[in-house]
């Protein structure tokens, strides 16, 4: 399988970053709005549903993972057709560089295995799109491939992070 | 009926309990064990429709016909045949027999388009297939497969070859919070890990339910401890939408009635005395089918041998 990265394709939706946002931690953010609520404004925006252990999973591992939505606020959208072949997660956070994104990522992939009863070397062979936005620099990425794909094409970017940090 | 309001159905949407796996290899383990387990229930509740004829099973119709047949016209002479034959067979079994032998042979047809909607993709997908048509064809034979009329209008049938050979399912959007059964906070603000075991005290909550096991009498004492597993409940649920898919979550959210056009036949007063007396009947289970159709271009209106409904309902009368 080959990785896509998309720069220019996807962008927050309004109002799922953080309202503060903290330099060592990573942020899920919701990724779906709902279908109905366009004419009344304002849509409602909504985690999906397996992403909502995520956090959680984090915290017991020690990873500084949170919700980019307070609580009262998070909204999660199931939906009840078989699982989509490819899962998705939005991320937000102050740079790239952040050494918690790649094992936020894996973490995600391992939830998948122990959620459908995949190996991990299976679930990281699945299908897997990874959008991160980049506060610190605007930069809105959408990552498609295999879950291993995904991780190598964060190396690389977390590495040119790194480069550009040291090179401030 | 000259206002036509399209196809309507009727459907199952969620069912109470565990939200089946979503994918992988646990979904494929759940599809496989209770798909077995249907058609297993399909083959024994038709054993015992066998058992109760006894000798007279020998001389029941036979469903000597390949399943799938696309010649409409072959598929009615068949339906035809097999119905005159079941006509001369039921006049011989007595009443008596036949109220023994209908639960029997309609959860074999229930078993059998559940095994089905599990098996769909499972190599036994065609043993469901055949059982669903076995189970019909005598259901049909001994006791009709009736298309009533509504209030609404609308002529509706439940035919176990109509519905089940339209491979559809329905999936629901909802937006629901889930709380913890340990200590009551969301799932995902609290740290118990669902599926593992905690020791919770035992108490009684406002409406007198036990903590426990959620029931009004039991033998939990209140202060007792009681090592419980942790489960996510579901509160709030709002409902956004409903999707026909052609893999629902939960395999048995199918539809299970839909609304049967009649034509211009369905105007005729005759017709529609004989819907609300229970007498017009489909005859699609006496014969083949035209295979399934998989919605891969969701023509709803394509689904098994209902395309020709006024042809076979005049026929009927």
């Amino acid at each position: 399988m080959t990785v896509r990265i998309n720069e220019h394709g996807w962008t927050p939706l309004d109002g799922a970053l953080p309202k503060t946002l903290e330099a060592d931690k990573v942020y899920v953010i919701p990724i779906r709005t709902a279908t109905q609520t366009a004419e009344r404004g304002k849509p409602e925006i909504y985690y999906t549903d397996n992403v909502r252990h995520l956090p959680k999973a984090a915290r017991a591992k020690g990873l500084p993972l949170e919700f980019s939505q307070p609580e009262g606020e998070r909204h999660y959208l199931q939906e009840f057709s078989i699982d989509p072949e490819m899962w998705s997660l939005g991320l937000a956070m102050l740079t790239m560089a952040s050494d918690w994104l790649i094992l936020t990522v894996s973490l995600f992939i391992s939830q998948r295995a122990d959620n459908q009863g995949w190996t991990n070397d299976e679930a990281h062979e699945l299908p897997l799109r990874v959008y991160v936005a980049e506060t610190e620099t605007g930069r809105d990425i959408e990552i498609e491939g295999s879950g291993t794909d995904v991780i190598e094409a964060l190396k690389v970017l977390q590495a040119e992070a790194k480069k550009r940090k040291k090179g401030q | 009926m000259t206002d036509r309001r399209g196809q309507q159905f009727k459907m199952l949407i969620l069912q109470w309990g565990p939200i089946p796996p979503s994918g992988g290899p646990h979904r494929d383990r759940y599809l496989d064990h209770f798909g077995r387990a249907s058609l297993q229930t399909a083959e024994d509740e038709y054993d015992e429709v066998v058992r109760f004829l006894g000798t007279d099973a020998a001389h029941m119709p036979a469903l000597d016909f390949d399943l799938v047949e696309n010649d409409d016209r072959a598929r009615r002479a068949i339906q035809r045949q097999k119905r005159a034959e079941w006509l001369a067979f039921q006049s011989t079994i007595h009443t008596e027999l036949l109220d023994e032998i209908e639960p029997h042979i309609r959860k074999s047809v229930s078993a059998a388009m559940d095994a089905l909607n599990y098996l769909e993709d499972h190599p036994l997908r065609e043993a469901a297939h055949g059982a669903i048509h076995r189970a019909a064809f005598v259901k049909r034979g001994l006791f009709g497969c009736p298309i009533t009329s509504r209030d609404d209008g609308e002529y509706w049938t439940d035919c176990p070859i109509n519905i089940s050979h339209v491979r559809m399912g329905f999936s629901a959007g909802l937006v629901s919070d889930f709380e913890c059964s340990i200590c009551g906070k969301l799932v995902e603000d609290c740290d118990h890990e669902m599926r593992e075991y905690y020791p919770k005290v035992a108490d009684r909550d406002s409406e007198g339910k036990c903590t426990i096991c959620n029931e009004t009498e039991c033998d939990h004492r209140a202060g007792e401890t009681v090592l419980v597993e942790a489960w996510a409940s579901a509160r709030n649920v709002k409902a956004n939408e409903v999707s026909m898919v052609a893999r629902p979550r939960y395999p048995l959210a199918r539809m299970v009635e839909k609304s049967f056009d009649l034509g211009r036949a369905g105007e005729d007063p005759r017709v529609r005395d004989a819907a609300r007396r229970g007498v017009l009947n489909c005859d699609g289970d006496l014969g083949p089918c035209k295979g399934f159709n998989e919605m891969s271009d969701w023509d709803v209106k394509s689904a098994s041998s209902s395309g020709e409904d006024e042809a076979e309902e005049i026929d009927l009368l």
